[in-house]
């Protein structure tokens, strides 16, 4: 036989043989082999003599090789993963042909825990990380992350594998591992999918999608890697003609000059103008670009934090004055808002849940900046609302800033800027008292027990603060503290949220963003509650195994509290008083997890969890020792509800 | 940001009632059991400090007596009801005598960790 036989092939050429005459030779082998009466060797079965005449392997490039060209080529330095069979010829490919390098492979426990390290890495690194998961099975785990990733407009490479030939596909496994279309399970969340049929059409793919996630609106790419097409070798007259195309990258999208000149003339124009931004901040240039346009023309701003888009004591930085300054508003710039909807109006939690318009301006316009209208689909309604806008420019907002700050010198006159300068000295005066009233606000939960929120913050930012540390986690469920009272004021100190708030998503995602900060001596802080944490708790194997260093402290407040609260209205709706019953379903206690000892038992640095809120400074200082030595620490910390 | 308006437009809204106007007498040890109990800390947090999101700040003589049985018997905005079958007068009393009981909050300029 041909020593370049595929081995499927021959076994599927076995399989495929009449039946009558295999039985035959078996039956003439099984005879042929049969021992002697009373001798004590056992028959050799068909399957063992066919396998032991099999010719030897092939020793030469395979097509999972070619495919860690391709991932080298695109500097993809990690792929997380959980192992699985359908991509087993890629993963050899990395760890032996490639010796686990661009890309080095990041054991996860889960694929959730995969795709979500590759959500927060790409919110530091700027720059996207792969995911490999099993066919079907695996893909289904890492579903909610790749959602999140989607609703939050990050890229993220999603990796699997599948046997696209039935009769090569070995019995039962690799048939529940296989499908005709596996990319139907995310194609509502992704924003490219495709499943190569040759070697060089997987490059075309692989490079085809870096730029397509890469370009806003971003988000989740997955591309299906058939394990034949691994597997196999590759012969001689293919590989010669194998090309990998050279990686270009795109110029995000602007907005157009004619809007954008027009966006300039109505901010000029406006008496009250408020710049609102959400999910703008794409690059470390960010900050600066809109602290110049907010200055330039003396607008507050209203940010809700999805990415890092402003210093929160920048005196025009109104995040928490927010219906103070859009009430009296003529004109709000929204830059890539996700739901200027729920900015300008209300549907409170009653049985009725009325459409309850905030007090605006009845002159109020809208312009909006964004890339939300180029990437929406229909199935998961993540795209909000509808909200006319009075000018609508479709574009990257941070790349349309710039032209937008041009023009607006350009069309200034003297007299413009004197009133713009005026007001934005009345603005940053009113801003510049928010600090003190947020200590006032602190104190007044100082010294309780659960521990509170504003003490935890606090303890932590006073052992942080003269460092380069970051803070990759949602800060919602703490009462936002750390944009009150920290001073955030560089791009990478804060990175946004989940996207599609589905739980489970900080403590991987927080370890993506740890993965990025390694090595550049920075500090990365996750506060994580226990319901998320629960969710995965195997990402802090891998937070020891790949020794990231990193500081957990689980905001542990007993509970699932959102759900508290939510079962606590639905009951008093209904009259109904047993209000014990509140935590059947929402309780995480009885027993409570210890999580010093899940922590420990993962190979984590953890002590005893802290109660009293004087016992705060000791833990943390002795937790963070261990982060700064390069190694992943946790506290659990008893905590009130929020 | 939101419950903190609304916190002080329900106390303005009774600004005219003097704080403990027609408290039964309560019991603050009861009442923080009732607290904790009928979950009013999972909105207003464990010393009624407020949240950011979902409840505003009832210690240090936020609301009054009369302002704090009306919003409990018919609330303003999304808080969930209570009423009498509920919640008794007596435990309101209690609750709100919890409250009154909370140590006013030291001035922040004394604490190092808020400079």
């Amino acid at each position: 036989m041909s020593k370049k036989i595929k081995r499927r092939q021959f076994l599927a050429g076995l399989a495929a043989a009449p039946a009558v005459g295999v039985a035959a030779s078996a039956t003439k082998a099984i005879a042929q082999t049969a021992p002697a009466p009373g001798s004590a060797i056992p028959p050799v079965p068909m399957t063992d003599r066919l396998l032991n005449d099999m010719p030897p392997q092939t020793i030469g490039k395979t097509g999972s090789d070619f495919m860690v060209d391709i991932m080298r080529s695109l500097n993809i330095e990690y792929i997380a993963s959980c192992p699985g069979s359908t991509f087993r010829g890629i993963h050899e490919s990395i760890i032996n042909y490639g010796e686990n390098k661009t890309p080095e492979f990041i054991t996860t426990l889960h694929e959730d825990t995969a795709a979500a390290m590759c959500h927060g890495y790409y919110k530091v690194a700027k720059k996207p990380m792969a995911c490999m998961v099993h066919g079907t099975v695996g893909l289904q785990h890492a579903s909610m992350a790749i959602y999140n990733a989607f609703a939050d407009r990050v890229p993220m490479l999603v990796l699997s594998g599948s046997i696209a030939n039935p009769v090569t596909r070995q019995a039962y496994i690799e048939w529940n591992h296989a499908a005709q279309d596996q990319a139907a399970i995310v194609r509502d969340i992704t924003k490219y999918d495709d499943q190569p049929t040759s070697l060089q059409a997987f490059a075309e793919s692989m490079v085809r999608s870096y730029e397509i996630m890469n370009t806003a609106p971003m988000a989740p790419v997955l591309i299906t890697a058939d394990g034949d097409l691994q597997e196999d070798p590759i012969p001689p007259e293919v590989e010669k003609k194998l090309r990998i195309p050279q990686l270009k990258r795109s110029s995000q999208p602007a907005g157009d000059l004619v809007a954008v000149r027009e966006a300039a003339k109505m901010l000029i124009a406006a008496e009250n103008p408020v710049i609102y931004t959400n999910r703008y901040g794409r690059t470390e240039a960010a900050p600066g670009l809109l602290i110049q346009l907010a200055e330039l023309i003396g607008a507050p701003v209203v940010d809700q934090h999805n990415r890092m888009n402003m210093p929160n004591r920048h005196p025009l930085n109104h995040s928490y004055r927010r219906e103070a300054v859009l009430q009296p508003a003529d004109l709000i710039l929204a830059l890539e808002p996700i739901d200027l909807f729920g900015l300008n109006n209300y549907v409170p939690d009653l049985v009725s849940r009325p459409n309850d318009p905030r007090r605006r301006n009845p002159n109020l316009k809208i312009i909006h900046i964004g890339t939300e209208g180029m990437l929406a689909k229909s199935n998961f309604q993540d795209f909000q609302r509808f909200v006319p806008s009075d000018l609508h420019i479709a574009g990257d907002a941070e790349a349309t800033v710039p032209s937008l700050i041009e023009e607006l010198k350009r069309q200034m006159s003297a007299a413009d800027k004197s009133r713009c300068d005026g007001r934005c000295a009345k603005v940053k005066d009113v801003g510049a008292k928010q600090l003190e009233q947020w200590r006032q606000e602190a104190v007044y939960q100082w010294d309780a027990k659960p521990i509170t929120s504003a003490r935890l913050m606090m303890e932590l930012w006073d052992q942080i603060k003269n460092e380069d540390w970051m803070m990759p986690t949602e800060t919602q469920f703490l009462s936002d503290w750390p944009y009150k009272l920290w001073d955030i004021n560089k791009p990478h100190q804060t990175m946004g949220g989940s996207g599609a708030q589905g739980i489970g998503y900080n403590t991987p995602a927080a370890l993506g963003a740890a993965l990025a900060n390694k090595g550049k001596g920075r500090t990365t802080v996750a506060i994580v509650g226990d319901g998320d944490f629960n969710m995965a708790p195997g990402v802090l194997w891998t937070a020891a195994h790949h020794k990231i260093p990193i500081l957990y402290i689980v905001h542990n407040n007993r509970s699932y509290h959102q759900e508290v609260m939510m079962i606590l209205r639905m009951a008093s709706r209904r009259q109904r008083v047993n209000h014990k019953n509140v935590y059947v379903g929402t309780l995480i206690d009885n027993p409570a997890p210890d999580y010093t000892k899940i922590a420990q038992g993962y190979g984590l640095f953890a002590e005893k969890a802290v109660l009293e809120p004087s016992e705060l400074a000791g833990s943390i200082r002795r937790a963070l020792d261990v982060v700064r030595r390069g190694e992943p620490a946790l506290i659990d910390v008893v905590s009130d509800g929020r | 940001m939101r419950s903190l308006i609304l916190g002080f437009a329900i106390a303005a809204a009774f600004g005219g009632a003097a704080f403990a106007q027609g408290a039964p007498k309560g019991d603050p040890k009861v009442g923080l059991a009732d607290y904790q109990k009928y979950g009013c800390y999972s909105c207003h947090g464990i010393v009624g400090q407020g949240t950011l999101r979902d409840g505003p700040r009832l210690n240090a003589a936020a609301l009054g007596y009369p302002a704090l049985l009306q919003q409990l018997r018919t609330p303003r905005y999304e808080m969930p009801a209570y009423t009498a079958v509920q919640i008794s007068d007596q435990q309101v009393a209690d609750i709100f005598a919890y409250l009154a009981s909370i140590p006013k909050p030291p001035d922040p300029k004394t604490i190092k960790l808020l400079q």
